[in-house]
């Protein structure tokens, strides 16, 4: 370590009085070899400061500088800055035009999309509407035997009565209660009541419970649980399921509601 | 193509300003550029005027026969874009804080004095790597304006003071490494 890499840290570091500072710049003026020195230490600085750089305006006369700058002024220089420019310009434009490729495929892809859930939905939709609509059109409560000419039993004749005020909930309630105090094994009239009035409340598997219930029953209303059957899988959207009990009653010409259930099942056709 | 090869054919293509290939650098590197100069304070039109600097300047310091590239050319390009950057804000900055107005350059002259200065740059890195890695590492974290106490910490030195001499040391041997280098001599004279 020289005396003079001391001065030149202390220097740099500020570590020097006004004096002693004076004194070292003229040092640094009257010794070329010093002046170096202190360049040296200086362009260390800034070169290795990675937030740094070193501009050096002060080199415009510098052998390398104007080679540099001739070889921009000539005719191979310029030529080449035109090449830069003009590959800037095919990069751009083709970024562009990528750019406008992507933002088209990406909306058509959109548009696409759309289309196809719309028509997933509308197809979803309309066939859900479809089987709404035969179920609402099939559908005939009216036609139910009325429940009060069986006798004067006044729970079945109230049960009866909240159904077609189409307080269901409280007609399953009666109906319900009635079942359980009555002796009688199974009421086939009655279950289709329970079952409707479920299917009603929207209870779609008590519903079917009740016509299943129906079904197993060893009545001669048993077959009619296959119409209902049909009835709450329309009602639910179950198209094969509502096919399956409605071909049974369109394979018997005697069948309860055979003449519907072949025109029900052209309809979903 | 190999590596090589592809690198090979990108400095030609700058050499002699072949557009396709130099459309080619654009595809690789413009997009790090781009990314890079965003993320130091700059716009994306800074970003173009970066790239275009950096391929003509890099041109013209390829024209020179001694002129080589060891390392990868998308590296080293890279290198070279993020210089040209340090310059415009060094720049930028002292026409902010110079209340006199500053003679535009043209802007070949400006090329030409960015070439130099990379040359420089160039020659200081190389010579940074070659002293003693235990230096380099002190001198790095010294130069990037880390306290001596927390260059200390950092590399498990006793006392600030130990890392006052070992800066002292290390920057010794590092200016004697570029000043004994003839490049350095050809670039300081005039």
């Amino acid at each position: 370590m020289s005396y003079l890499e001391k001065e030149i840290e202390a220097y740099l570091n500020g570590e020097m009085t006004l004096d002693q500072r004076k004194i070292f710049e003229k040092k640094v003026a009257d010794d070329s070899e010093v002046k170096k020195e202190l360049e040296l230490y200086i362009e260390m600085n800034t070169i290795y400061d990675e937030t740094d750089w070193e501009v050096t305006s002060s080199a415009i006369q510098h052998p390398k500088v104007l080679q540099h700058e001739t070889f921009l002024k000539s005719d191979k220089g310029k030529s080449i800055k035109k090449s830069i420019a003009n590959a800037e310009k095919v990069y751009f434009d083709k970024e562009k035009s990528n750019r406008r490729k992507q933002y088209f495929l990406r909306y058509a892809i959109s548009i696409a999309a759309v289309l196809i859930l719309g028509i997933y939905i509308t197809s979803k939709f309309g066939t859900t509407m479809d089987h709404n609509n035969l179920y609402m059109k099939h559908k005939n409560w009216e036609e139910l035997p009325s429940l009060t000419s069986r006798g004067n039993n006044t729970d079945l004749t109230k049960g009866e009565k909240m159904f077609k005020q189409q307080n269901y909930q409280e007609a399953v309630k009666i109906f319900k209660k009635h079942q359980l105090e009555s002796s009688e094994d199974i009421n086939p009239q009655i279950v289709v009541y329970v079952g409707v009035a479920y299917l009603e409340l929207e209870q779609h598997k008590l519903a079917i419970e009740s016509f299943e219930q129906l079904k197993e029953s060893n009545t001669l209303d048993a077959t009619k649980a296959y119409w209902y059957l049909a009835l709450t899988y329309l009602k639910m959207n179950q198209e094969s399921k509502a096919k399956e009990n409605l071909q049974i009653l369109a394979g018997d010409t005697t069948a309860y509601k055979h003449q519907e259930a072949l025109e029900l099942i052209k309809a979903l056709q | 193509m190999t590596n090589k090869e592809y690198d090979n054919y990108l400095l030609k293509s700058l050499i002699e300003g072949d557009s396709s290939g130099i459309v080619e650098i654009y595809k690789r590197i413009y997009p790090k550029v781009l990314r890079y100069v965003c993320s130091h304070d700059g716009a994306e039109d800074d970003a173009k005027d970066v790239m275009q600097k950096a391929l003509l300047l890099l041109s013209t310091r390829a024209q020179q026969k001694e002129f080589s590239i060891t390392t990868s050319f998308e590296g080293y390009f890279f290198t070279t874009c993020k210089n040209v950057w340090r310059r415009e804000v060094k720049q930028s900055r002292t026409r902010v804080t110079n209340d006199k107005v500053i003679d535009l350059i043209h802007e070949e002259r400006e090329i030409a004095l960015a070439a130099y200065e990379q040359e420089k740059w160039v020659l200081f890195q190389e010579k940074i790597n070659q002293i003693s890695e235990n230096c380099r590492k002190v001198l790095k974290l010294f130069f990037n304006k880390l306290p001596y106490s927390k260059i200390a910490d950092e590399l498990g030195y006793a006392t600030e003071n130990t890392v006052r001499q070992r800066v002292f040391k290390c920057k010794s041997k590092l200016k004697e490494a570029i000043r004994s280098d003839v490049r350095y001599k050809e670039l300081k004279e005039l």
